[in-house]
């Protein structure tokens, strides 16, 4: 290869321009809402130390409208102008540098400014600084203009600065005429409701700024929001992150006794030393919103329950200034209500509760991100929820120990308070006239007997369900015992025999071994669906709402208790309709319903001694419906009402619990359909009918 | 003597916490032509200490439940995981209502067999599998791919959450244990929270589908 000496012709410096298209699509990308733009302008207003913010909005609700924004803080000079105001994505706010006030700035690129201000399509500025009280600076930017240049730099923009004769009140107003877009009337309510909620209104010490939007909505919204009904609230949880990472927290009740105290090792899960995350303080007011609760309160369930509509949910307080969209109206950063689905008694939701987390962040541990539509998710914000989870999780145990300690206090109490009412009312028929007095005795009597039998069948019944789940617990515990080792163990051995046998001879296999081999298997086969059907009813998995695929279910129950079937010389018969029908609940429901009726039907066969034993399954699909009906061919329902086989209790077995049925009544109940029986069907014993709603049937 | 892809094997070693249990095992693989080998006690000392005395010619045979007895202070899956990195072919007896296999280590398991009565031939395609595998050649059920998952919702009661792999199905939801998470990846759980693993997208049971080596989504 040659290479030919080259000298330099000529030097050429360039810069790196931008197309005006970005200015464009910043604005549109960074805020897509009229109110996020708002926000911006009010929180630049914050970091300039003004106390006051006011924002007008004219004729807004047709695109062509003007807003106005006006503030008393320190103002700009000109350079300030140019060499700030007019950057993009540098702003020469930093968290580390405290305004004048002792702020932190809530700025970080001056991005927000630049499409705030494109929401128009002209843009007044008039601004005076603190320091030159007798200039006035004003800027106008006509934004068309850049949509018809190719560079942002191809347009020239003309500060004016006048001078007064006297001094002028410091501060900036920024006026943005010509819509691009009109503003609904629930943009203005929710700008409202984010100005109203900007500076923590619910903090004792106010922060010294307050930002006012002239409109009605922000007025009605200001009044709701001042009316601050933290004492009613039944519990406030306290908690506080410290600088090296370590978590306290407090619980006070509603008159203002202290209730729990956590410290670090109680809130931290095991395996974690401290929270990463930057100082904080985390404050949740809980109400219980019912009527036993607020008969001793000042304020009525109505104004509270409004008040948590419009305002419930925990916000963050990010160097005192709310950061969208936590605690925002469809915003639950904290899983708080699918939490208190779980348990609902002892969880907070957020329209239940009202909370803000403060965040003091001098290091910079919390971003922003640029669109504004909350902090970075990096590890110091995950460490901050995981604080304040672990505190709501704290306190959910707290108040489940005392449901506890309520409910063991109730036992105890119930009856000597059922005595003192007893005594109370025969001191009161004391003073009634003799012959009155013995026949209110006896109706109280006769009332007492009634009462004492329905009590001591109440007890029976929940002493029956003790005892069924006992023998449940216990059945799951041999059935995974039996299931693991014994069987395993029998079937390995009896496969090794058989394989040895066949080995040595075929024809002594099957003249001698083959017969009581299989004998051990199938009454293996049997022995383990004793296990399995225990163990497979147990699945927590099926305990979940989900979808359920009804025929596949069937199908499934009936290859578990195909063993127990075979050993009870059972016939089933399956007619199921086409496709496969699906609802959404708990399968373990349908599993209860199938495995009652299946065992009810084994029983009866066993109690009367059929001998043709036949049990058909059969669906049919009606508009949204699935209709299941089990009939066989045992003695059917004798000996007791059709009506009242689905009592808890009533049976006509002597070793029978009487809740097969009650079991199953309720399981379908709970899947909203509905039950019913026939005392005679085709094959001569009962006939069960299932009908349950559908949302669908895939056809195969 | 038993050759299997490159491997001649001898001797299996048998992994329960049952004495009884191990001894039933031995039928089908002395009936294979092989060595039986009890491992007694792996709960004193280290417990993967029995993996150093290893042979070549060695395989394993494991059973999931092996804590019930003052046997082992982990579970077959993570005795299995283990072996296989260390370049041992191994199967994994469970039946279907065991406990689940934890995710993570299920990649390390290509010799699973549902079933606690494991006859001879089964065992004998679970170790090829699993010498193919080691060798570098998963079956297409096992090959994993680097595809997204997203999380569907969260049990926090049950310390798992749901995920959805849309490459394998956007409607079936998997259980995944945040025991089988890099921890950085367990902060990070939350409904629509999006990342990368390694899946098995060939598997055709849910309860096969393996996750491993997690990425933050960028």
């Amino acid at each position: 290869m040659v290479v030919q000496a080259m000298s330099d012709l000529r030097s050429t410096t360039s810069h790196l321009r931008f197309s005006t298209g970005i200015v464009r699509r910043l604005g549109e990308e960074l805020n897509p809402t009229l109110s996020k733009g708002i926000l911006e302008l009010a929180k630049n207003a914050y970091d300039a130390d003004a106390t006051e913010c006011r924002i007008e909005l004219h004729d807004v609700s047709q695109p062509g409208g003007k807003i106005t924004v006006r503030d008393n803080g320190d103002g700009m000079t000109s350079s300030q102008i140019t060499d700030s105001w007019l950057v993009l994505g540098q702003s020469s706010k930093r968290s580390a540098i405290e305004t004048r006030l002792g702020r932190i700035p809530a700025g970080s690129k001056g991005l927000g400014r630049l499409a705030a201000l494109r929401m128009g399509r002209n843009t007044f500025l008039t601004t005076t600084s603190r320091q030159e009280k007798n200039l006035l600076h004003e800027l106008p930017i006509e934004w068309d203009k850049f949509d018809n240049a190719q560079i942002a730099e191809d347009v020239t923009l003309n500060i004016t600065t006048r001078l007064a004769d006297q001094n002028l009140p410091h501060g900036t107003e920024i006026r943005i005429s010509d819509l691009r877009s009109a503003c609904s009337r629930m943009e203005v309510k929710r700008l409202a409701r984010e100005l109203v909620l900007l500076a923590d209104p619910f903090d004792d010490i106010t922060q010294g700024f307050n930002p006012v939007l002239s409109a009605p909505e922000f007025e009605d919204l200001e009044v709701l929001v001042q009316n601050r009904y933290f004492d009613d609230a039944e519990f406030h949880l306290s908690a506080e992150v410290t600088e090296n990472g370590e978590a306290f927290a407090r619980i006070i009740d509603w008159r203002g006794n202290l209730l729990y105290e956590a410290r670090h090792s109680d809130l931290i899960p095991k395996g974690r030393e401290i929270y990463e995350c930057p100082p904080a303080k985390f404050d949740i007011w809980v109400f219980i919103l019912n009527k036993d609760t607020f008969s001793s309160r000042r304020s009525t369930i109505s104004e509270v329950r409004n008040w948590l509509a419009e305002f419930g949910g925990v916000h963050i307080y990010y160097n005192d200034l709310r950061v969208n969209p936590y605690g925002g109206q469809d915003n639950d950063w904290l899983s708080m209500n699918l939490r208190r689905v779980r348990s609902p008694e002892e969880r907070p939701g957020t329209n239940t509760s009202i909370g803000r987390v403060v965040v003091h962040d001098q290091q910079d541990q919390l971003r922003e991100k640029t669109d504004r539509s909350g902090f970075i998710e990096n590890h110091a914000f995950y460490d901050l929820r995981s604080f304040a989870c672990d505190s709501m999780d704290w306190m959910a145990k707290c108040r489940l120990r005392e449901a506890e300690h309520r409910r063991q206090r109730a036992r105890k109490t119930v009856p000597k308070q059922s005595d003192t009412a007893q005594h109370d009312f025969m001191s009161t028929i004391a003073d009634v006239p003799q012959e009155m007095r013995l026949v209110i005795k006896d109706a109280f009597k006769s009332y007492e007997s009634s009462r004492d039998r329905e009590v001591n069948m109440l007890q029976k019944e929940v002493q029956l369900y003790r005892t069924l789940s006992t023998a449940g617990i216990t059945a799951a515990t041999f059935a995974h015992e039996s299931n693991a080792n014994p069987i395993k163990i029998i079937r390995n051995c009896i496969a090794a025999i058989e394989r040895r046998s066949q080995k040595i001879s075929d024809e002594l296999f099957l003249s001698q071994f083959q017969k009581p081999i299989n004998g051990v298997k199938r009454s293996l086969n049997s022995l383990a669906v004793l296990g399995s059907a225990t163990l497979s009813l147990l699945d927590h998995e099926k305990r979940r709402n989900t979808r359920v695929d009804l025929h596949a279910v069937l199908n499934k129950m009936l290859e578990i208790f195909s063993p127990f079937l075979r050993g009870a010389d059972v016939t089933v018969i399956k007619k199921f309709a086409s496709g496969s029908p699906f609802l959404r609940g708990q399968r373990a429901a349908v599993e209860s319903i199938v495995t009652n009726l299946l065992n009810n039907s084994i029983a009866a066969f066993e109690d009367a001694g059929t001998h043709d034993r036949v049990i058909e399954i059969s669906s049919q699909i009606m508009d949204r419906s699935w209709c299941l009906s089990i009939s066989d061919s045992g003695p059917g329902i004798i000996g007791i009402c059709k009506s009242d086989i689905w009592l808890p209790g009533q049976t006509t077995r002597k070793q029978g619990t009487g809740l097969g049925l009650t079991i199953v009544r309720d399981a379908v109940l709970d899947l909203g359909g509905s039950v019913d029986a026939m005392e005679h069907g085709p094959h001569g014993g009962a006939v069960i009918i299932i009908h349950l709603p559908i949302i669908g049937n895939e056809r195969c | 003597m038993l050759t299997i892809g490159n491997r001649q094997i001898e001797r299996v070693l048998i992994i329960d916490d049952d004495p009884e249990a191990r001894s039933s095992y031995e039928y089908a693989i002395e009936d294979m032509g092989l060595t039986a080998h009890q491992v007694r006690d792996i709960h004193n000392g280290s417990e993967l200490s029995f993996l150093d005395q290893i042979q070549p010619s060695d395989v394993i045979l494991c059973d999931y439940h092996l804590k019930k007895h003052a046997y082992a202070s982990r579970n077959g899956d993570w005795v299995m995981r283990n072996g296989f990195q260390k370049g041992i072919p191994g199967v994994l007896c469970t039946s279907i209502h065991e406990a689940p296999i934890r995710r993570d280590y299920l990649r390390y398991i290509p010799g699973l067999l549902r079933e606690s009565n494991p006859r001879p031939d089964q065992l004998s395609y679970a170790w090829e599998q699993c010498v193919e595998e080691l060798r570098g050649n998963p079956r297409p059920s096992r090959r994993p791919w680097r595809t997204l998952v997203c999380v569907d919702n969260v049990d926090e009661e049950r310390k798992r959450f749901y995920a959805v792999v849309p490459a394998w199905s956007t409607r079936v939801k998997v259980p995944i244990d945040f025991d089988s998470l890099p921890q950085n990846i367990r902060d990070l759980v939350e409904p629509d929270q999006r990342f990368y693993a390694l899946v098995n997208t060939g598997a055709m049971d849910p309860d096969n589908l393996f996750f491993d080596e997690w990425e933050e989504r960028p």
